[in-house]
């Protein structure tokens, strides 16, 4: 056998490195690298979950209407303008022109339009939205530039669906008659940017689309890096291998961050309240007091201070300040473990065990130990269940937990929190796991009154019953944070969870 | 050691495979959870729910699902992931490099820190060496190895900045992908390094108590030229059988180092994929996993035959 000697093993090792030193370097000036806590789940808009794919698919594809990233406002994105007629019946929508798909799949059309909402509705498809489309009846192009949507019975909240957000995101037919089965690894939109490439567990990578309606944007590259842990997504945007982190949650994390002059943190309160479901068809819950001594147990003001360093605020009502249709004349619940024994005493439901469920992610499976902490202080034997993704979509459809703890991510519409937290209708299937029917007729007549100050008081008129009812405890309002390198200019913060990178650039 | 030949040890993957995906069909039929809700979400109907069933076959009988899985897994089509509807086992060969480079590069790391410490504690047995070296390996696969990688990127990647604290995009080359990974491998290697140490101060006492090291010390050898030129030769051939045992525990301990670093991974594959129950992705990711140890075994066992004179 012949011994390699040190000198040729050097000698390798230096002909190795020159070998790797001397692949060209091709990458573009701007390019943006965005941390995403965890992998996309799929960037078809009929399947698409999780803040990380909705972000990436926000700027895919569009929708005939956007939600304005500073005041959440709806505007027009694909259409131009819209009417409603047939009292709240008929919504037509005028899309615009010279809106072309990426990689040479042709102009966008209203028949593009008319296939987006069939293929969510189609039970074929399986899609997750097909009931945000229930209530439609009839989708039809008049002509190329010109879509009218016959709806069963007047839904103020319609626009939101058609909305760029999941299920309003819309697809070109031609691309998913000719990719088929291939298109969730090769989605197609008309957005600002252009999906290239996705590495699983790795990396997303999108690239500038020139031929953008609005004007190309200026980066030429999007990079979503996935980094699951946020100390190391912390370390990384300090190391300046990432720009932007969005939807922080770790307080720790958040307080070094602002410290930090070379980053900009930004926040807002987000569109949702955490809550804690109670099943009221059940004993000893299905008792009033019952659920007024855990609202009076949970110290969900040491929530906030405490767990959550002041990063959230209260929450008296399911909806947040975000919504034009807030209300703050409903029945509060101080914390109040006296009153809370005080009342278990009454209902002859002293020491009962009831079991928390929760999803295992954070916070959630977090905070659900000093919840279940301040239950037992209060004399209720609480038992914690924390489940996988899959065990706990299994258990909430059954619709058998006690407790859950539950949360609503999405825009600004009213029915969207209410109803799916709330209506009889919203379970099963649905997340109203309280079995809860008090509010149904109110819902309903909100739902259809399209006169905003009247769908408004309605809509104070639910949220003061329900909270009175207290199938639903909310915990505390979300708030979102997002921090950047001060390179990054002119990014905005919206109120949904996402990131809106169109306009972003990157100072020198 | 039993002596087997490495064609035996690649006809055993049949087998392994069989029992790997029996095995799995069987915890997936025992595990709460229902992929059509990971797929449809909470709001789908009863009806969509049935639908998808029937269309995933998970509507028929149990043996006869079990068959068409077995024929289906067996002949490597293994359908698309439920969740992102792409390949299966093209996604889990995508992440499969990132996983081999740090199981190895962790291993490399493991045989460089585990046997210099045997190597120390045989030469000095129950000295104050023999302990240290000893007392090192224990912690190294004692402490959580998430933690020690937070410390790690913390004061490597955070404080010194000598390391990238995520792996570098696709785009970079291959040295700097070299670069990243040496911080999460010693990680790894720190975690695995233990039972190297042990073997090694095990098979050297035994080796330096035979009479040709005797002959050795009374050529005048030093005992630290005994000790590596001698008697590790000769401690060769079992270190490489640990080394290939190792590797199934690496790619274990790879999950939590792989989410502190931010790399992609066969592990960290499987948790998410068993999370969602994608079955057809936790079939790929195993088959892959089971195919990759039970080649580089037969590998091992190879270079095992080449390193034991007697068996050549």
């Amino acid at each position: 056998m012949t011994r390699l000697r040190p000198r040729f093993i050097i000698l390798w090792l230096l002909l190795f490195i020159a070998a790797c030193n001397s692949a060209p370097s091709t990458a573009p000036t701007q390019t943006l690298h965005v941390r995403i806590g965890s992998d996309i789940t799929s960037l078809d808009p009929a399947a698409i979950f999780g803040i990380e794919s909705q972000t990436i698919a926000g700027h895919i594809y569009n929708g005939l209407l956007r939600y304005n990233d500073e005041t959440s406002a709806l505007e027009p994105d694909l259409a131009e303008r819209w009417e409603v007629s047939e009292g709240g019946r008929v919504y037509t929508f005028f899309l615009r022109s010279n809106v072309r798909w990426h990689k040479d799949y042709g102009p966008f059309g209203a028949d593009d339009v008319v296939f987006s909402f069939e293929r969510v509705r189609d039970p074929a498809t399986g899609s997750r939205y097909a009931g945000e489309f229930a209530n439609i009846v009839t989708i039809e192009a008049l002509n190329d530039q010109t879509v009218r949507v016959q709806l069963a019975e007047p839904d103020a909240g319609f626009l939101h669906k058609v909305a760029a957000f999941a299920q309003g995101m819309l697809v070109s037919r031609a691309a998913l008659q000719a990719l088929g089965d291939t298109y969730p690894a090769n989605p197609i939109g008309t957005g600002p940017f252009v999906f290239a490439e996705h590495l699983p567990g790795q990396q997303v990578t999108l690239v500038a689309n020139p031929e953008y309606f609005a004007g190309p944007p200026i980066l030429d590259q999007l990079v979503f890096r996935v980094i699951p842990d946020e100390t190391t997504a912390e370390i990384a945007l300090r190391n300046g291998e990432i720009d932007v982190l969005f939807a922080l949650q770790a307080p720790d994390v958040i307080a070094r961050l602002r410290e930090d002059p070379a980053v900009r943190v930004q926040e807002r309160p987000a569109n949702n309240t955490v809550n804690l479901v109670l099943n009221t068809t059940v004993a000893p819950l299905d008792d009033l007091r019952v659920r007024q001594a855990i609202a009076h147990a949970i110290d969900r003001q040491a929530l906030i201070s405490d767990f959550f360093q002041g990063l959230k605020t209260p929450a008296d009502t399911l909806l947040t300040p975000n919504f034009a249709e807030f209300s703050t004349s409903v029945p509060m619940y101080d914390y109040n473990p006296e009153q809370a024994r005080r009342l278990l005493a009454e209902a002859g439901a002293t020491g009962f065990s009831l079991e928390l469920y929760s999803v295992a992610l954070y916070p959630y499976d977090q905070i659900i130990v000093p919840i279940a902490d301040d239950l037992r202080a209060a004399g209720i034997d609480a038992t914690i269940r924390v489940l996988d993704r899959a065990a706990y979509n299994e258990v909430r459809a059954a619709g058998t937990p006690p407790a859950v703890l539950t949360a609503i991510i999405g825009p600004t519409d009213p029915a969207n929190v209410l109803w799916k937290l709330y209506h009889s209708a919203s379970f099963p299937p649905g997340l109203n796991t309280a079995h809860y029917r008090g509010v149904d007729a109110l819902l309903e007549q909100a739902r259809t009154t399209l006169d905003p100050a009247q769908r408004t008081a309605l809509y104070a008129d639910v949220q003061r019953t329900a909270m009175r009812d207290l199938p639903v405890i909310p915990l505390y309002t979300d708030r979102l944070i997002q921090a950047s390198r001060i390179q990054v200019q002119n990014l905005p913060q919206n109120a949904l969870f996402t990131l809106s990178l169109t306009n972003v650039q990157l100072a020198p | 050691m039993p002596l087997r030949s490495p064609w035996l040890r690649v006809l055993l993957i049949g087998p392994t495979l069989l029992g790997v995906f029996s095995l799995t069909f069987l915890l997936f039929q025992v595990l709460p959870g229902d992929p059509t809700l990971s797929i449809l979400g909470e709001f789908a109907n009863a009806t969509a729910r049935a639908n998808l069933r029937r269309e995933l076959g998970l509507d028929r009988p149990l043996p006869e699902q079990y068959v068409q899985y077995l024929g289906r897994a067996l002949s490597g089509d293994f359908g698309n992931s439920l969740i992102s509807r792409r390949p299966a086992l093209g996604t889990v060969l995508q992440v499969a490099p990132a996983s081999v480079s740090l199981a190895g590069a962790g291993i490399v790391w493991a045989l460089m820190l585990g046997v210099p410490l045997g190597v120390a504690a045989a030469l000095r047995p129950h000295t104050w060496v023999d302990r240290a070296a000893n007392a090192i390996a224990l912690l190294g696969a004692a402490l959580p190895s998430f933690w020690v990688a937070q410390l790690a990127l913390l004061i490597f990647a955070g404080w010194l900045q000598l390391f990238p604290s995520v792996a570098p995009t696709a785009a970079a080359g291959p040295l700097a992908q070299l670069h990243a990974l040496i911080l999460p491998a010693a990680v790894l290697g720190c975690s695995i390094a233990a039972p190297l140490t042990r073997l090694t101060r095990a098979t050297l006492l035994q080796i330096l108590a035979q009479p040709y090291i005797t002959a050795a010390r009374a050529r005048g050898i030093t005992e630290w030229s005994i000790g590596l030129r001698h008697a590790l030769r000769g401690a060769l051939p079992p270190l490489l059988a640990a080394t290939g045992g190792l590797l199934g525990w690496a790619l274990g301990n790879a999950v939590l180092i792989e989410t502190v670093f931010a790399r992609p991974g066969l592990g960290s594959l499987l948790v998410t994929a068993v999370s969602t129950r994608d079955l057809p992705l936790v079939q790929a990711s195993l088959a892959v996993i089971a195919v990759g140890v039970v080649l580089i075994n037969a590998l091992l066992e190879l270079l095992y035959q080449y390193a034991d004179p007697r068996l050549r």
